[in-house]
């Protein structure tokens, strides 16, 4: 697998991010995601999620989850539409990205469609 | 007034229209949209390349109170009158104007940065402490997401503590204990440090 011009361009910022980078991103490509919750933040987290490549779904859903794959989750109830809203989404997609990351290139795992780096 | 229509204000905008008193937004940014901007401003698509942010932006968002301003916030930008102004830029000059603004009208602004899986925010408030306060008085540019890279979920964190920031100020009737906000993308978490009691001696 491997990128082409449009797309090294497209991913250049987050592939400089040094956890992230070229092999980061063939992973994250080849990697479905699939998030529940209710409005607005379905909608937010499916936009950027898809946004940095990775392959989304969406079901509504009384509380947010994000599933990365079949190996990485994470979970919250009641965000509150407000700005700690907006910054909480946005850690703890943070932390959940970098947990998985940390699992596909230390080798704990595979990303569910068995495309990594290379193949 | 937000001043930058990129990864940090093009979220920031969009949570301020949860606002429902907010007659209206400003929003300058004279950038133009580029492909690389797509994984951390997802409103703009690939037909918006090439066309400029805030008016891209105010399109995406349709909503009458955001205005667009295509040219540069620098030392001659002419302000309209606000009340608060967001700094959503990625350089100190542009900082500067911001503040230099924000001292002239006696209003705060709030400075916001990321790189990597870090961020920054802090309200600075008229004669609380500066970014000369924060940061001293030449500070370098330090590395920018086109030198270090940015995480795109960071940066939204970040709009959102701003946010954030900005709803305490207005809902505690401006009492105010001035904070830097430190998000940490990797570990998910947001801690602050507490900034002295002490009169800026820098013009605030």
């Amino acid at each position: 697998m491997d990128l082409d011009r449009d797309q090294m361009d497209l991913y250049s910022r987050q592939m400089l991010v040094d956890e992230i980078g070229f092999d980061g991103q063939l992973f994250i490509l080849a990697t479905p995601v699939h998030v529940f919750g209710p409005d607005p933040w379905r909608g937010w987290a499916t936009q950027y999620l898809a946004a940095a490549g990775f392959s989304v779904s969406e079901t509504p859903h009384e509380h947010v989850k994000v599933l990365i794959g079949d190996a990485a989750s994470w979970e919250v109830t009641n965000l509150p539409q407000r700005g700690e809203g907006l910054r909480d989404l946005g850690l703890g997609l943070s932390k959940l990205l970098a947990e998985w990351m940390r699992q596909v290139k230390g080798g704990d795992i595979r990303n569910a469609n068995s495309l990594g780096p290379g193949e | 007034m937000v001043v930058g229509a990129g990864a940090i204000g093009s979220p920031l905008v969009r949570g301020l229209l949860w606002w429902p008193h907010l007659e209206r937004i400003w929003v300058a940014d004279n950038d133009r949209v580029e492909r690389s901007n797509l994984p951390r401003q997802p409103w703009y698509r690939v037909a918006d390349i090439g066309r400029e942010k805030s008016r891209a932006l105010a399109e995406a968002v349709g909503d009458d109170r955001v205005r667009p301003i295509t040219v540069a916030v620098d030392h001659d930008f002419t302000w309209p009158p606000v009340s608060l102004i967001f700094d959503a830029t990625d350089n100190w000059p542009a900082r500067a104007a911001i503040q230099r603004e924000a001292w002239r009208q006696q209003i705060p602004w709030i400075f916001a940065s990321a790189v990597r899986w870090e961020g920054q925010v802090a309200l600075l408030r008229p004669g609380g402490p500066c970014l000369e306060c924060l940061f001293g008085a030449h500070p370098t540019e330090g590395l920018r997401c086109f030198e270090a890279g940015v995480v795109s979920t960071v940066t939204l964190a970040v709009a959102g503590q701003a946010l954030a920031v900005a709803e305490a100020w207005e809902s505690r009737g401006h009492q105010w204990e001035d904070r830097l906000y430190l998000l940490d993308g990797r570990e998910g978490r947001v801690w602050w440090v507490r900034l002295p009691p002490k009169e800026c001696p820098h013009g605030s």
